[in-house]
């Protein structure tokens, strides 16, 4: 029976289809299925979907999107079932667009991406000082720290941030992105890891937090 | 050495307009951090004046070198006009000036909600400023250098969409595409009163250069891109009379796809700008498909300009003359924006280079083309 469902909800998150998803996940808990099954053999693996047909061009950012929300929604259907500690969150991430810049798109997709995918999100906003990074970084441990940049003088701002974390030994993961990057000059300014779009971005967080 | 600007200008146009020019032309295009540390004075210092920033734009250019000439604060529908929207809707607040880097309006705040959509003022470029600073400080950039008034830059329309509407735009595309809709009608009318300013204050121009920025592989579907900017770029090169350059800096562009559109739409496009995709074999079977249209582009400011040695720039300088430059139609041009962080050295590698291999005729590397 839960397989079914599974499957469903499987179907139904690569579809996008917020209304009988929502019924898919009311009959499972129904019947008794377990939060954590829920999500990693329904919701996840659906994730998977959407992320397999962004990578083939037949999803686009819109879908991306809608699929984040969706599956922030789904998890929010289910967590009043969750017992303590049970899958309290996939991974702590710190975010942000770098200071002198103030575009937001790109991170808040690759929010609502990682926020769907169950990860919690600090998201510190836009032309955030390389000072506050380092607070928060402090502050809340996450377990990667992302960095966002659209227009190319803010790299400078985002070598030096990294270079303050790093000089205040904080070792945590630093992922970029944005169109002013690409993957060598992301080596270049110190960075651990750089993704082109959300979705390689979410599969780089997973690997950095061994999902 | 001083430029000689009518010698730069013929360069530029004769590429362009698809005649072979004495060398490959170069051109940088600027961003303002770099215009505000070689002019000596903060963005807005230089934005006071339209003589002050003509003057600054020149000893900027001047300084850079190539054949350029282009105001520094840039006269495209990008940041600008994210500052016109905001005075016009007297919301100066959301709009982040910074002394030495591009300012930006901050994304998503004018057109929150469905009535802000339709209550939204469309800037009249004749009176707000920026606009008549900027269109002032380009006639005078043509009155001294008789460069600078040619090239008219419109940004059709997702750029204003992005500043306007933020990330919801793309949950509109799917939840609500006929609000989105209506935001892209009044940006395209918006625009259209910025080209009718532009011809009466600074002069009337030779083409436009076209932002194209909905057309990116990983953004949108090319359909979506059409349906809410390249359909609005056809409609303006059709009552414009203006033939295009298409200009897009995205990850993964949809050059050939909408220039072949365009091209099925009676669209006259002169040229391609873009910095990606980063491989010159793409380019060179952009060449094969479009002999026609001139490539602006070659080096990415934040690859071999910002990272590399000034051997790296000479090589890739080289490589792209040898490949696709041997039939004219080929602008040098870092893209996008250089930033600071570009070593002057780097900066002068570049223009080393287009003199020592740009010079036609050119050896062409037929085995690699």
């Amino acid at each position: 029976m839960n397989h079914q469902l599974f499957a469903s909800m499987q179907e139904q998150v690569a579809t996008l289809d917020e209304q009988n998803l929502f019924k898919t996940i009311d009959e499972a808990l129904r019947l008794g299925a377990i939060p954590a099954d829920i999500i990693s053999k329904g919701l996840s693996t659906g994730l998977e979907s959407v992320g397999e047909k962004f990578e083939r061009g037949e999803f686009f950012l819109p879908e991306l999107m809608l699929s984040g929300h969706l599956m922030k929604k789904a998890i929010e259907r289910i967590r009043p079932y969750m017992v303590s500690g049970q899958r309290e969150s996939s991974g702590k991430i710190l975010l942000g667009t770098i200071e002198g810049d103030v575009h937001y798109i790109g991170k808040n997709i690759f929010s609502a991406v990682l926020e769907g995918d169950g990860y919690v999100v600090h998201d510190l906003g836009v032309d955030v000082p390389p000072s506050l990074f380092l607070e928060k970084a402090k502050e809340l441990a996450p377990d990667v720290i992302g960095m966002s940049a659209l227009i190319s003088v803010a790299v400078s701002k985002m070598a030096e941030t990294i270079a303050l974390l790093r000089d205040n030994g904080i070792q945590t993961s630093v992922i970029v992105g944005g169109a002013a990057l690409t993957e060598k000059n992301a080596n270049t300014i110190g960075a651990d890891e750089f993704a082109c779009d959300a979705w390689q971005g979410l599969r780089i967080v997973r690997k950095l937090t061994h999902r | 050495m001083a430029r000689n600007y009518q010698a730069c200008w013929e360069r530029v146009l004769a590429t362009i307009m698809g005649e072979t020019p004495d060398r490959v032309p170069l051109i940088f295009l600027t961003s303002e951090d770099v215009a505000a540390r070689v002019a000596g004075l903060t963005i807005r210092e230089m934005m006071m004046s339209p003589e002050i920033l003509a003057e600054k734009s020149i000893m900027v250019n001047d300084f850079l070198g190539g054949d350029g000439m282009a105001l520094v604060a840039n006269p495209y529908c990008g940041p600008f006009e994210g500052l016109a929207y905001a005075k016009a809707n007297g919301r100066n607040d959301v709009f982040v000036w910074k002394d030495y880097t591009t300012p930006f309006i901050r994304e998503g705040l004018l057109c929150q909600t469905e009535e802000d959509i339709e209550t939204l003022q469309i800037p009249d470029h004749h009176a707000v400023e920026p606009w008549p600073t900027i269109f002032k400080a380009i006639a005078i950039l043509q009155e001294k250098t008789g460069m600078g008034v040619d090239q008219f830059s419109p940004s059709l329309t997702w750029s204003s969409v992005q500043m306007l509407r933020g990330s919801q735009a793309y949950l509109d595309v799917r939840q609500n595409p006929s609000l989105l809709m209506t935001l892209c009608e009044k940006i395209y009318a918006s625009q259209w009163d910025y080209y009718q300013a532009y011809r009466k204050i600074a002069g009337q121009p030779n083409f436009a250069f076209q932002c194209s920025y909905a057309f990116n592989q990983h953004m949108l579907s090319f359909e979506d891109a059409w349906k809410f900017e390249g359909r609005f770029i056809a409609r303006f090169a059709r009552e414009s009379g203006l033939p295009l350059v298409i200009h897009n800096c995205g990850f993964k562009p949809y050059h050939m796809e909408l220039i072949e559109k365009l091209q099925q739409e009676k669209v006259h496009v002169l040229g391609v700008n873009g910095s990606h995709p980063l491989d010159i074999d793409w380019w060179c079977a952009f060449r094969r498909k479009f002999p026609e249209i001139t490539i602006m582009g070659g080096l990415h400011v934040n690859a071999e300009m910002e990272n590399g040695t000034e051997k790296d720039v000479e090589n890739r300088v080289k490589e792209v003359i040898r490949r696709l430059g041997g039939d004219g139609r080929l602008i040098i041009t870092p893209t996008c924006c250089m930033p600071w962080r570009v070593p002057l050295s780097n900066i002068k590698a570049v223009s080393d280079a287009v003199e020592k291999y740009g010079s036609y005729p050119i050896t062409i590397d037929e085995h690699i083309r």
